[in-house]
């Protein structure tokens, strides 16, 4: 194989210090009035509650208590801006002041994710893992997936009825994997996440577990009492030497894993 | 009447009502203060006044009775019950009454809603109106705006540059275009023309284009298209001392959506909004279908292989919306039809003297046709009540298709199934209702309950069809009908109770709840005469399955650098299945899959805590922490009747385990103001074990995954950033169970950094040039698919007004 280098951790966190040292002594002495601020501050406003968003967003603000986000959040939190609608959108009183209007004096995050990662620290991790949704690549956003003012936060935002059906925000983009057909693999009964990891995984096609767990997970079964320890029986066939190949599916058996319209055992 | 109601009536109509007021009811203008002799000048004596007492309500953004203040057009327009103001004519304007408060009940600004105005305000709106409102020096309308930011760079890659385009989401090479574009401009007259914006970028292989006309009265248009490359890596697995190599083709989708639409507010304000979407997916992807090859321990499935895709799809949509005193209504319908076409290629070694180069495609043609309707009231602050009815129907065909070749595109022996008029016909209505009691209280109670009802049928004649042992050209035909339809019947209710009454303290309790009934009917029958690679058989199977979820948490918050909160959460699923009949071939008993599984159970328990702490404002810290344990049960039925004491006698077995611990931390400092850093760190151990029977193929799924993802910015000079971010993530699945079994988890580390500088100039111009550095070392591939690429791109942003 080619050679490639790592580089020692060591030597770039050296680098990153030195820069951010020689930046500070070239700048010392100069005056700047720009800051670079947490998003959503909003220079010189203050919190309001949601109570005055109210007024004008009615129709999202309303169904705030329902939502998942009010776990989170009490009126009067000490620590403001802890999941009310301000903690994405930043403080309200210079925007209630102009009037209103898109942008004025507030953050939309619209489409941009770092509003959820914020907070969903553990997503942010899940995100820059090797096989994920590109959602920091920009190409997809969190609210295709999720209502963030719904109540129900496992939902497309303004789609449908309060509740999400099962598998239906999968399915508006892999219609192939999630499509009726004649025999069914009872998995997708119970959802798309029993075998994939929504946000990000190590693993090829975002799977929970890449290889043989995955599938004994439900189908494993009593072994019988003259089966030598180490073989392996799924149904009535003998699986010990197909196991040996791979997984169920990656070894070329049940590749039509998530149904099949001519294999009832989805060999095809 | 409660304090909402009053609020809403007492806004209602603010002003717009008011020209509906003042046209039947007489107003002694003797009482009006006297116009203001001077001359106005908007910026220096009217805006003010508008900005302290009305723009608060009559912004740009939802203004109450649609009056806006903030635009001379949309004044003299007036709200949605009339004119407001008479230019010329300050007494005869209803704006004069009502901020005089000679109109009972519609007093500007309502009580409570601020000052009224002074003697001396309303002579100045009034001299500005006599005088025709002069809008001169009033902030402009917005002009035209342009944004461009071109740029380019280079990417140089060593090692396995399919694996760093599936990581990166870009190739090698070049990559340039327009990284970001803007254009807004005003069409037609300034201040009352309609706002168009065009929008987008457009590199190598990533566009997208946006374009929107808007009108001031609400009326849009907007259509777009974006499409972009999803890489695959083109290898498969590895196998110690075998040589595995990869397809040698440059794996990728692209994936694309146009869309136009647009819409508007009727004269009886009913919003509709009417649109059309195209959706494609089309290319080559890699897939984890491996395919054999000899081992010194057998044959392992480690041949990389891919499939074709071909998918459309085209939506027709409308929504409605009609909001009613306290009532909304919204109506969504949708007709759908999309046609997806795989083709997938398989070598089956071997089987069952040569081997077989096969070649699966698949297709589907469907419709869909559905609608919801949906309504929701609030009568009084504390309560809202939702409900909707959702109907959906499906109906399309599918085919299939399969052919076995030898090497040199000869008939081979193999199967050769085929069918083209799979049917499928689906229905669904679905209800739903919903309750939220005690809005703003310290006590807030929501339930909802949806039902779902779903028939599915479907049908086809397929072919089985086989070639000849000994004569790949004489083939053996085998007509066989295939069937599955269903009967589901979901019902699903969920309870949220949420308490703020300690100080500082939100206490919440939830319950999920899932039925379902499943009547279903699998068939394959009749197998024709001659050799049939799988049995006909019959399943009638009845399941029902019962979910829980119970979570219940805390939040607490008491001094303003603190807020701490922890939740635990368990669920439940268990599904049981009745096999009313099961028989393979039809009219014998039949055992195994597919109606094996008798009973399937799991439960899920999640503990969690997270606790941010501010001690500054320029440092905020967030701590998490969460336990997931999983167990899973499986109850089958036996199959020692036919196999003997190798048999399983039936019953539950713990099929397997799941644990994780997953620990975050994350700091975000800004210690000075021209300083921003960020850091999250991220660890989890995870382990699954199942019932493996003792094989020594089967390992435990075990390991570790750490990852870093820092950033920071630094505004070196009031004209120059400097940015650099750094990502690290690792992990430790590997497995050692080889030669029994296919070593199949994934080790591996990865490093990403990128350092770069901005500097602006000359105003209009921001020029960022940027290095990248990325790393990938994969041990358990044998470090195949390692790679290491170094990049240098380049952005110059310019715009003007």
């Amino acid at each position: 194989m080619f050679p490639v280098r790592c580089p020692s951790l060591r030597r770039w966190w050296g680098f990153a210090a030195a820069a951010t040292g020689l930046g500070i002594i070239l700048s010392s002495c100069s005056s700047i009035q720009r800051t670079v601020v947490v998003a959503p501050e909003i220079e010189g406003a203050t919190f309001v509650g949601n109570r005055a968003c109210y007024e004008c967003h009615t129709n999202y603000v309303r169904h705030f208590p329902a939502s998942p986000h009010a776990r989170l959040h009490a009126p009067d939190s000490q620590m403001k801006g802890q999941a009310g609608c301000e903690s994405c959108h930043g403080a309200g009183s210079r925007h209630i002041a102009a009037g209103g209007g898109r942008g004025r004096f507030i953050v939309n995050p619209g489409k941009d994710p770092q509003a959820c990662l914020t907070c969903h620290l553990q997503t942010h991790a899940e995100f820059r893992l090797p096989q994920r949704h590109p959602v920091l690549e920009g190409k997809l956003n969190c609210v295709q997936c999720h209502d963030p003012h719904g109540a129900d936060i496992m939902k497309a935002a303004g789609t449908g009825l309060a509740m999400a059906r099962l598998n239906e925000t999968c399915a508006q983009c892999h219609q192939e994997q999630a499509r009726p057909r004649v025999y069914e693999h009872d998995a997708m009964r119970e959802g798309c996440t029993v075998c994939h990891v929504p946000h990000g995984s190590i693993n090829p096609k975002m799977l929970i577990e890449r290889d043989l767990n995955l599938c004994l997970k439900c189908h494993a079964q009593v072994a019988g009492p003259g089966l030598p320890r180490g073989e392996i029986v799924i149904g009535t066939v003998n699986h010990t030497a197909f196991v040996s190949r791979g997984a169920c599916w990656s070894a070329g058996c049940h590749s039509a894993i998530h149904g099949s319209n001519v294999s009832p055992n989805l060999h095809y | 009447m409660n304090s909402s109601t009053l609020m809403a009536s007492g806004v209602l109509g603010v002003f717009g009502l008011a020209g509906f007021v003042a046209a039947g009811a007489a107003v002694d203008e003797s009482k009006l203060p006297l116009a203001a002799t001077n001359r106005i000048e908007f910026l220096r004596d009217i805006k003010p006044i508008l900005d302290a007492h009305c723009l608060k309500c009559h912004g740009p953004e939802k203004p109450k009775s649609r009056f806006r203040i903030d635009d001379r057009a949309a004044m003299l327009k007036g709200g949605e019950n009339g004119v407001d103001i008479i230019p010329k004519e300050s007494a005869k304007s209803p704006l004069i009454h009502f901020v005089s408060g000679l109109v009972e009940d519609m007093e500007m600004p309502p009580k409570g809603k601020g000052d009224p105005l002074t003697v001396q305000e309303i002579g100045l709106l009034r001299a500005w109106i006599d005088q025709d409102l002069p809008w001169a020096g009033a902030p402009a309308t917005p002009t035209a705006r342009w944004e461009f930011a071109p740029a380019g760079g280079w990417m140089t890659v060593r090692g396995d540059e399919h694996k760093f385009r599936e990581l990166e989401y870009y190739r090698e090479g070049w990559n340039g275009g327009l990284e970001s574009f803007l254009i807004q401009d005003e069409l037609g007259r300034p201040g009352e023309g309609s706002k168009l914006t065009l929008s987008g970028h457009a590199l190598r292989d990533d566009y997208k284009f946006m374009l929107s006309v808007e009108s001031r009265d609400g009326r849009f248009i907007r259509a777009g298209y974006e499409q972009f490359r999803k890489y695959y890596d083109d290898s498969g697995g590895t196998w110690p001392g075998v040589v595995v190599p990869p397809l040698g083709k440059d794996l990728h989708l692209d994936l694309g959506h146009a869309w136009i639409e647009g819409g508007g507010v009727t004269a009886f304000g009913l919003q509709l909004v009417g649109g059309y979407e195209y959706n494609f997916r089309e290319g080559e992807k890699s897939t984890l279908q491996w395919m054999p090859t000899d081992t010194p321990a057998g044959p392992k499935s480690i041949l990389p292989n891919y499939k074709e895709v071909d998918e459309q799809r085209h939506l027709l949509r409308v929504d409605a919306r009609y909001d009613w005193r306290e009532w909304q209504f919204k109506d969504s319908f949708r007709y759908e039809f999309y046609d997806l076409d795989t083709h997938r290629p398989f070598v089956v070694a071997g089987f069952p003297a040569v081997t077989a180069n096969q070649r699966m495609a698949e297709g589907t043609d469907t419709r869909n046709l559905a609608n919801a309707f949906q309504t929701e009231v609030q009568p009084w602050d504390w309560l809202l009540l939702s409900a909707g009815y959702l109907f959906t129907h499906s109906d399309g065909e599918n085919s299939f298709r399969q052919t076995s070749t030898d090497a040199t595109g000869a008939p081979a022996t193999g199967q050769l199934w085929n069918g083209s008029g799979i049917t499928l016909d689906q229905h669904s209505q679905v209800l739903n209702a919903n309750l939220q009691l005690g809005l703003w209280e310290q006590m807030t109670f929501s339930s909802g309950v949806q039902t779902e009802w779903n028939r599915q049928h479907t049908f086809g004649r397929v072919h089985l069809d086989e070639t000849d042992f000994l004569d790949p050209n004489v083939i053996i035909l085998n007509t066989n009908f295939v069937s599955g339809d269903y009967d589901r019947f979901t019902a699903e209710e969920k309870v949220t109770l949420r308490n703020t009454q300690l100080p500082y303290t939100v206490l919440y309790g939830e319950a999920r709840f899932r039925q379902e009934d499943i009547q279903q009917i699998e068939q394959l029958s009749p197998a024709g005469a001659g050799f049939v690679t799988i049995g006909d058989f019959f399943r009638n199977t009845d399941a029902s399955s019962d979910w829980k979820q119970y979570r219940a948490g805390f939040t607490v918050s008491p001094w303003t650098q603190v807020s701490w909160s922890g939740w635990a959460q368990r669920r439940d699923r268990e599904t049981d299945y009745d096999h009313r009949r099961n028989e393979r071939p039809i009219g014998n008993p039949g055992l195994g899959y597919p109606a094996f599984i008798t009973d399937r159970e799991s439960r899920t328990d999640e503990l969690g805590t997270k606790l941010s702490v501010r001690p500054a404002r320029w440092l905020k810290t967030t701590f998490g922490y969460k336990f997931v344990t999983a167990d899973y049960r499986t109850t089958t039925d036996e199959t020692a009747s036919l196999l003997g004491p190798a048999g399983t006698p039936g019953g539950e077995v713990l099929a397997g385990q799941y644990d994780a611990h997953v620990y975050s931390l994350n700091m975000t400092l800004t210690p000075w103001r021209r300083l921003y850093l960020f850091s999250t760190f991220s660890y989890q151990d995870s382990r699954t074990v199942t019932a493996d029977h003792g094989s020594l193929a089967i390992a435990p799924y075990h390991g570790h995954v750490y990852s870093v993802i820092n950033s920071g910015q630094y505004a070196l000079t009031e004209s120059t950033d400097l940015n650099l971010t750094y990502d690290f993530s690792y992990a430790d699945y590997g497995q050692h169970n080889a030669p029994d079994g296919l070593p199949l988890g994934l080790d591996y580390r990865r490093h990403g950094l990128r350092a770069g500088v901005g500097h602006r100039f000359l105003k209009r111009f921001l020029a960022n040039l940027e290095y990248v550095w990325s790393f990938y070392d994969e041990p358990s591939s044998d470090h195949q698919n390692d790679f290491g690429a170094h990049g240098v791109f380049a952005t110059l942003n310019v715009r003007w007004k």
